[in-house]
């Protein structure tokens, strides 16, 4: 890809971070850490969630002061007392939550804080959009100055950040897990954009946990775990299971459905089933979803797999009760389910992990013990008192026996959820919704943010549940996820399924009807 | 410290080390940013800004400052005085005489003890109105509900308990009054239904319509004190007919105590309240959806029947509140009733943090200040809005907790945010 590519290592290094610690109360989250960054090069840190990479990162952006160890530019020892430092020494950061004012334009946005000022210091805004105009022609990053920030996609409101950082000319770009919040296509054109940077000189950080793109892109790759450096990779010769193992410390399990349950599968009794579901947009970001139509029997497990934003979210909202069709049924073990509420779906044997687990799974400032029970409250196991009162006691026996059980690193049952990982919340999500009587699971975007370790074992438990003989619909848009996961897989595109494959999966063609051709 | 070498005056040294580490961490909690701590430095923080409003509102103290450099030392004893008399009357017009007291203890009579205790009986009294609104209002804060609405419920629960209270002559005690509460409870969930109807059928902000409905219940409460069968028609000012005696809340302590059974009635609602909002299972669903409305839709929660119920459940106490007000202390409507506590309850269920324990605490801090204001306007001839002013100052440094904890250097906590001071959500959304 690159020509230097051979004659890399000789070079001296951009950036020299020496010995990086930092401590937070009892966690060490970055222990001696060195990592030199190469002008012309993209270079990769990878690791899972808690790893010590913001932090780092945050080093190396002024925006956190390291308790010991140094930053060298050029061989000469900095010191960054602040976020404003490092731009002016030439280090921008894309955020992975932008740095943004919604309710300005792109051109007031970039100008923030490096504001060009007429006589009488008075903004001049013509000349912050003529430098974005600049910017964005030179490295081909089409942009509307005059756009209000808050009405663009996200995509581009990350255009706008790397667009903000470019007009100060940085020589080392850093890029916090930019594609978290991309779809596939935004992702690739990033991708594109990471390259041309590079290819300009520019020494390039990209922060991530897919292993995938990481191979991709990268020219070096450093993974980082408990705030350590344990390993260097080469992305010509390793492999996502090479890195995936490096990450997390130990080989992982690559969690695949047999094929031969699948074929079983039609035999089996049908547990859901949609009949010519439809439901138009209610909001102008909102989608519809038109006409579907699909079974699925016990055991099965059926892949709904797509960009988001193609409907997948009102379609688990009918699947859940939480919307009402406009037309068309939804049966549920024969039974007619349509304008029930969610209520009467979670009665009927629905379980849901939703897919911003933070809003709609948990409630944040709660106990875990009292989030394992949210949509079991009626239980009467956690009830006395004729149901009046909550059984506080076999609530907490309830969350110890599940802390156990799941593996989830909690301080205990009384902690807020708040307090969790990532990971371990959706474990909390997982483990209420398995331990009820469901007959179909609606899991959506089950692993979106999860690290390595947390999604081996999310894709181990769906698989679980459907060989206990649960109905699955899996909502997703990784396409890996859904091949390994799925029986059948259903690509949705503008709120239409385009046609259902079975096992074997034809991957590129998938790709292609999620794409809408 | 177990290990070898101290072993030789162990008692000594493990009495000396274990005092100090209790010192400290006593200090650690003083300097975290505890709700409670932040309360106190608030307390303290009212304390002083108030010092200096009453230094300049009394003409003696005021004066002393033209002779600052000439006379100094007489400028800060005549400020003292000031304060040390306004401080003094304000506790024992809330808490009593440490002379009745004294006098009570070595002569110990009924009257004498009595005399000792009325103050502190005052204040219970007024704080009792407030505790029982600011509990109602709190179930509705923590569900989400941001209700404006407790005067227009204590309006409508007084008015039920009233007009119960002066009719049934016939009727004994027991029955009387527990007519008369029952009353005071339909009166307040019938005020709340209104703005809850609105809001689940038709999304009306319940901020505007109960604020609204304050002044709809103001104004009809006078019309029927001027011209209807509620109005006493003796003086030309409109009050309200008398309770009869045996709706009256009983006094506790006999005749020369005034401390009925209101308190009793705050002590239930308050201990329900804890049961309703931290043991139940309508409660749970209640805060579920007050906190997380997202979770708490996809847990199956109702969300329109829970928020009806929620403000009703709420109504209803602070409808009690108003009940207990008429039954037990004030016995008949008067033209500016529930005004004063419909504002004070909102506050009390801020500063108690909507927990029953600091709903209590609030309450009486409010009591003390308004028994103990009247006492420091009569002995000390500091103005009786001043102790609002006190008390506007201690929420004032309530509302911000950051500036505390900024003032005092109280360390934040590592898993509580100075953010969940926040007293409820619910504005637009």
């Amino acid at each position: 890809m690159n020509p230097d590519a051979p004659e890399l290592d000789q070079r001296e290094p951009l950036v020299e971070l020496r010995a990086i610690s930092k401590r937070y109360g009892n966690v060490l989250a970055n222990d001696d850490v060195s990592v030199s960054f190469r002008a012309g090069e993209i270079h990769v840190i990878v690791g899972e969630n808690g790893a010590g990479k913001s932090t780092l990162m945050g080093i190396l952006s002024g925006a956190v002061t390291p308790d010991s160890g140094a930053i060298a530019i050029d061989g000469a020892e900095i010191h960054l007392r602040g976020s404003r430092d490092a731009t002016l020494h030439g280090i921008g950061m894309v955020h992975q939550h932008f740095q943004l004012v919604s309710v300005f334009t792109v051109a007031e946005n970039t100008a923030l804080g490096f504001e060009h000022k007429k006589r009488f210091k008075t903004l001049d805004l013509d000349a912050s959009k003529f430098e974005v105009r600049r910017v964005s022609e030179e490295f081909g990053l089409a942009l509307d100055a005059d756009a209000v920030v808050g009405t663009l996609p996200v995509g581009l409101q990350q255009r706008v950040e790397i667009v903000k950082i470019l007009m100060r000319d940085p020589r080392i770009l850093i890029f916090d897990e930019p594609t978290a919040v991309l779809t596939a296509e935004e992702s690739d054109k990033l991708l594109a954009v990471l390259r041309r940077l590079r290819d300009d000189g520019r020494a390039i950080v990209f922060i991530t946990h897919k292993l995938r793109e990481a191979l991709a892109v990268g020219d070096r790759i450093t993974v980082l775990r408990r705030g350590q450096v344990v390993g260097r990779a080469d992305p010509k010769s390793a492999t996502t299971e090479s890195l995936g193992a490096m990450m997390v410390g130990r080989n992982l399990r690559v969690v695949e459905r047999a094929p031969s349950e699948s074929v079983a599968a039609e035999a089996r009794e049908t547990v859901i089933s949609v009949r010519e579901l439809s439901y138009a947009a209610r909001t102008p970001t909102g989608a519809s979803v038109d006409s579907l139509t699909f079974d699925v029997a016990r055991g099965e497990v059926l892949g709904i797999v797509g960009v988001d934003g193609n409907g997948q979210d009102e379609l688990t909202g009918l699947l859940a009760g939480e919307l009402k069709p406009d037309a068309g049924t939804i049966a549920l073990l024969g039974r007619d389910m349509a304008g029930r509420d969610v209520r009467t779906f979670l009665e009927a044997g629905v379980g849901i992990i939703p897919a911003d687990r933070q809003r709609h799974g948990l409630a944040m400032s709660m106990s875990l013990a009292r989030n394992l029970i949210l949509d079991r409250r009626h239980e009467p196991r956690f009830l006395r008192a004729g149901g009046l009162l909550l059984d506080d006691r076999a609530i907490t026996a309830n969350a110890e026996e599940t802390i156990t059980r799941f593996d989830v690193r909690a301080g205990g049952p009384g902690v807020p959820v708040s307090s969790l990982s990532g990971g371990n919340q959706q474990k909390i999500v997982i483990a209420r919704e398995l331990e009820r009587d469901i007959a179909l699971l609606i899991a959506s975007q089950p692993t979106r943010g999860l690290d390595v370790g947390s999604i081996e074992y999310v894709h181990s438990r769906i698989v679980e549940v459907a060989e206990r003989g649960c109905a699955v619909v899996l909502v997703t848009s990784e396409l890996d996820e859904a091949l390994a996961l799925s029986d059948r897989i259903a690509p949705i595109y503008e709120g239409r399924i385009v046609g259902v494959q079975q096992r074997p999966f034809d991957r590129e063609q998938l790709g292609l009807m999620i794409g809408g051709g | 410290m177990a290990s070898g070498p101290v072993v030789e005056t162990p008692t000594l040294a493990a009495g000396q080390t274990g005092l100090r580490r209790r010192v400290s961490a006593a200090f650690t909690t003083i300097r975290s940013a505890r709700p409670a701590v932040v309360f106190l430095f608030s307390l303290l923080s009212g304390i002083i800004v108030s010092a200096f409003v009453i230094v300049f509102s009394v003409p003696a103290s005021r004066s002393a400052w033209g002779g600052l450099f000439s006379h100094p030392a007489k400028t800060f004893s005549a400020n003292a005085d000031t304060l040390a008399s306004a401080y003094g009357a304000l506790l024992t017009g809330a808490f009593g005489s440490p002379g009745l007291f004294s006098t009570a203890i070595t002569h110990a009579s009924v009257a004498n003890w009595a005399a000792a205790i009325k103050p502190f009986g005052s204040t219970l009294t007024a704080a009792v109105p407030l505790a029982i609104a600011g509990l109602g209002l709190s179930i509705a804060y923590r569900s989400g509900v941001f209700s404006i609405g407790a005067q227009s419920q204590l309006i409508c629960g007084a008015v039920l308990a009233s007009w119960v209270g002066f009719s049934l002559p016939t009727l004994p005690m027991v029955p009387h009054v527990a007519l008369g509460l029952v009353a005071a409870l339909i009166g307040g969930a019938l005020a709340a239904l209104v703005p809850a109807i609105l809001k689940a059928r038709t999304g009306a902000s319940e901020v505007i319509v109960t604020i609204m409905l304050n002044y709809i219940m103001g104004g009809v409460l006078i019309y029927l004190i001027s011209d209807t069968f509620f109005s006493q028609q003796v003086n030309t000012s409109p009050e309200g007919r008398l309770t009869l005696p045996s709706a009256m809340l009983p006094l506790l302590f006999g005749n020369n105590i005034p401390i009925d059974a209101g308190v009793i009635v705050a002590a239930v609602v308050l201990l329900g309240g804890w049961l309703l909002l931290g043991r139940s299972r309508l409660g749970f669903e209640f805060e579920l959806q007050g906190t997380s409305p997202g979770a708490s839709r996809i847990a199956g929660v109702r969300q329109k029947r829970t928020f009806v119920m929620a403000f009703l459940v709420s109504g209803a106490v602070v409808g009690l509140g108003g009940g207990v007000e008429i039954l037990g202390s004030v016995h008949q409507l008067q033209s500016t009733f529930g005004g004063d506590i419909g504002v004070l309850a909102i506050t009390v269920a801020f500063v108690g943090r909507n927990r029953p324990l600091g709903i209590m605490l609030a309450a009486l801090l409010y009591g003390v200040l308004q028994t103990g204001g009247l006492q420091m306007q009569g002995q000390a001839g500091v103005s009786y809005q001043l102790s609002n002013v006190i008390e506007a100052v201690i929420v004032l440094f309530m509302t911000a907790p950051a500036l505390v904890a900024e003032i005092y250097r109280l360390r934040p906590l590592a898993n509580s945010s100075l953010r969940s001071l926040n007293m409820s959500r619910g504005w637009g959304r």
